[in-house]
């Protein structure tokens, strides 16, 4: 028994530890660089603020060329197909990418990266690719979100599923305001209220049992073993 | 008498800790090249589990007994290790299965093809040692230049088994016989804790210590390596 309560007290100081640390511990992988931040959360630490990005497209004989406009930080990336703008009586088409200075989080979504505005002075005519970094530091996000006004309305994008560490990928038919987040049916992180607030320690107190549960019967068994063990050693001795 | 067994058990477990903490430190800034990410890892989980050859089954607490109970132990493990992150993230996809099931069709196949029919066929071109390191370095080139999610799922089951096979593996059966179970719970741990500097902001090595600690109990308290690496394995492909 004693075992087992070490074991339980083990559990505890595990969930309380992890749960003062957001997104709640991780392992596995971490992104290759910090997450530059708008709004950093508590735990970033030192924080660089994002940087913006200006490309110039060429037109060659009325079509764009292929070509792609990024942040310095590399955090988010765009890139065009040739032809991609309606580039009607124009020489070069100019894209520019700037992260904003405030970080809404409209309801229903929780964003985990910055928000980027990125803007051309011609119209989209062909479909661009979003490439966005997120931080180890949230919980992973499920989509790159589109909105033409960030307090607006907030559309997921089409997703493309390879994709690296900390990279999520996704296409676009309009330019805009992007973010990647996934949806919020509950409190945003760092809210403690799971169902109603109640919850959260039932389940703590539930999947205690469930360990007390599971090493019982092992604990048991290597009682016995042991106490077998030490019968037939009583036995060779003698 | 008794003193040459100890520091030969000292010696042991200090080898065995230091090649832990290289092999880790080593893969944590390899991975650090988005090129040899998934190869750091999974040569990283291979090379951790080398360090629990030749230590007998029981010694690192592996056994087939009762192994349903071992398994729900360790699903059980998964769950608490995971239930912080799953309350804080609220909606957050936690282990879709979709992936997880991509990821073991994955593993099966590459274990398949890779130590199956490559082996195999370099293995009668010019014999093991061929074998071995032909297929390790095609294993490489191949996982080196494209690492959809699949892979990377692939990639942590087998950082979870090698980091579960060396550090409450081989390090605890080695520190076991060096001072007891209190040695061996709070040595490996110590050497889990230092382990994961590198690539875990400061924040969280609290949280890592306490995952360690618990692993480390339960594998004192049951005898069993099962159930941790389960449950290493649960928490690491949702997170």
């Amino acid at each position: 028994m004693k075992r087992l309560a070490v074991l339980a007290a083990a559990a505890i100081a595990y969930v309380l530890a992890a749960w003062m640390v957001t997104p709640g511990f991780y392992d596995g992988f971490g992104p290759l660089q910090p997450y530059n931040w708008t709004c950093p959360p508590p735990q970033a630490g030192a924080n660089t603020k994002p940087s913006s990005g200006h490309t110039d497209i060429k037109v060659i004989d009325g079509k764009s060329d292929a070509n792609s406009a990024y942040t310095q930080d590399g955090q988010i990336v765009i890139g065009f197909l040739p032809d991609s703008f309606d580039a009607a009586g124009k020489s070069s088409i100019s894209v520019d990418v700037a992260p904003l200075n405030t970080c809404p989080q409209p309801k229903g979504v929780q964003f985990v990266t910055n928000i980027y505005k990125i803007t051309a002075d011609a119209p989209l005519k062909k479909r661009a690719n979003v490439t966005m970094l997120y931080s180890n530091l949230e919980p992973h996000p499920d989509a790159i979100y589109r909105a033409d006004d960030p307090s607006g309305a907030w559309t997921v994008l089409e997703r493309s599923q390879q994709g690296q560490p900390y990279t999520i990928f996704a296409s676009t038919d309009k330019l805009g305001y992007f973010a990647a987040g996934y949806v919020a049916s509950s409190p945003p992180p760092g809210a403690v209220t799971v169902g109603g607030g109640q919850t959260l320690p039932i389940i703590v107190a539930v999947l205690i049992v469930v360990v007390v549960l599971a090493g019982l019967p092992l604990a048991v068994m290597r009682r016995r073993r042991s106490a077998a063990g030490d019968q037939e050693d009583e036995e060779d001795e003698a | 008498m008794i003193s040459a067994v100890r520091s030969r058990s000292a010696l042991r477990a200090g080898l065995v800790a230091s090649y832990i903490l290289l092999v880790e430190w080593t893969r944590v800034l390899l991975a650090q090249d988005s090129h040899f990410t998934v190869a750091a890892l999974l040569l990283g989980g291979a090379a951790l589990a080398v360090v629990a050859l030749g230590w007998p089954a029981n010694g690192l607490g592996l056994s087939t007994s009762h192994l349903a109970l071992r398994v729900i132990g360790g699903l059980a493990l998964g769950a608490v290790l995971l239930l912080p992150a799953a309350a804080r993230s609220g909606a957050v996809p936690l282990l879709p299965a979709g992936l997880a099931a991509a990821a073991i069709a994955v593993s099966v196949g590459e274990e398949l093809a890779f130590r199956g029919a490559l082996y195999a066929a370099l293995d009668e071109l010019g014999g093991a040692p061929v074998a071995v390191a032909g297929s390790t370095l095609i294993w490489t080139v191949a996982h080196a230049l494209s690492h959809p999610p699949e892979f990377l799922a692939a990639a942590a089951i087998a950082v979870s088994v090698g980091e579960e096979l060396a550090f409450r593996g081989a390090l605890y059966a080695a520190l076991d016989e060096l001072g007891g179970a209190p040695v061996a719970v709070a040595g490996s741990t110590l050497i889990w804790t230092v382990a994961h500097a590198l690539s875990h902001p400061p924040e969280f090595l609290g949280a890592v210590a306490a995952a360690g600690l618990l692993l480390a109990l339960w594998r004192w308290a049951c005898k069993d390596l099962v159930a941790p690496i389960v449950g290493h394995v649960v928490a690491d492909l949702a997170l």
